[in-house]
């Protein structure tokens, strides 16, 4: 096993039935609603959970996001593993302006049903950095760094 | 030379792991944990150097290798920040599971 760059994973205990946690998980019309962090929406949102079925996204930063309002960050993705109601594995890209692949990241989503809640673990694994990641994080025009460490601040910012 | 190009290839991030964990190793222990000849892991080191994700000092016949820990922070704040998006993601959907539980409750 070749050790992944980076991961990492989040725990959640959700106050929602399995079914439903399920659904948002897998219904297109509710992805669209919870896919932007805050003050993201995602006006394109294809979401086809099926095994080989795809994924892009568009996400639109708001206007709360001040300096970012405006920017587009698409991605894209398939889904690799569907098990109704407890697991979706599917891959993510985070794609640059004009499609190419910055960063590839494969996400599992275990759901289980714990008496009325539904606990979630979701894993996050960098699988590849496409070449012109560097670009992006690095470009000295770009200030892409720059960049990242201010949307770091701002979306953490509560 | 590109960060992202060297880390994109399977042995050099196993070369990384490999320093990560053992902090320095000589290039004749790195070769010993391949199956690939000397002068291709040679070749991988080189990539990394160049990337400047690892620094190579010598001493005496030896060359040893150890992490660069500056450029690795790059990829480490790309998935900080996912990291919190997800999170953030994750708060709305709770907000949305308590919408839709309220919706469905009148329903019935």
């Amino acid at each position: 096993m070749e050790k992944p760059i980076k991961e990492f994973t989040i725990t959640r205990l959700f106050d929602a039935p399995q079914e439903l946690v399920w659904k948002a998980w897998t219904d297109q019309k509710l992805i669209q609603r919870w896919w932007g962090p805050r003050g993201v929406t995602s006006p394109t949102c294809e979401w086809d959970a099926r095994p080989g079925g795809r994924i892009n996204i568009v996400m639109l930063a708001g206007k709360e996001l001040g300096p970012f309002a405006g920017q587009k960050w698409p991605m894209n993705g398939v889904f690799n593993e569907v098990t109704p109601q407890s697991r979706l594995v599917f891959t993510s890209n985070a794609l640059d302006d004009v499609r190419d692949i910055l960063l590839e990241s494969l996400v599992t989503v275990d759901l289980e049903a714990v008496g009325k809640k539904t606990k979630m673990n979701l894993r996050f694994t960098v699988t590849k950095a496409g070449p012109k990641a560097e670009f992006a994080l690095k470009g000295a025009e770009g200030g892409w760094n720059q960049q990242i460490d201010k949307l770091s601040e701002m979306v953490g910012a509560k | 030379m590109d960060v992202f190009y060297a880390l994109a290839e399977p042995r050099r991030r196993r070369i990384i792991g490999l320093l990560a964990s053992n902090g320095k190793l000589s290039a004749t222990e790195i070769c010993s944990r391949f199956d690939v000849t000397a002068q291709a892991i040679s070749q991988h080191l080189r990539v990394l150097l160049d990337a400047n994700l690892v620094r190579m000092e010598k001493h005496a016949q030896q060359r040893i290798y150890r992490l660069n820990p500056k450029s690795i922070s790059e990829v480490e704040k790309w998935v900080k920040l996912t990291e919190r998006i997800w999170n953030q993601r994750l708060d709305r959907l709770d907000g949305l599971l308590e919408a839709e539980k309220k919706k469905n409750a009148k329903k019935r």
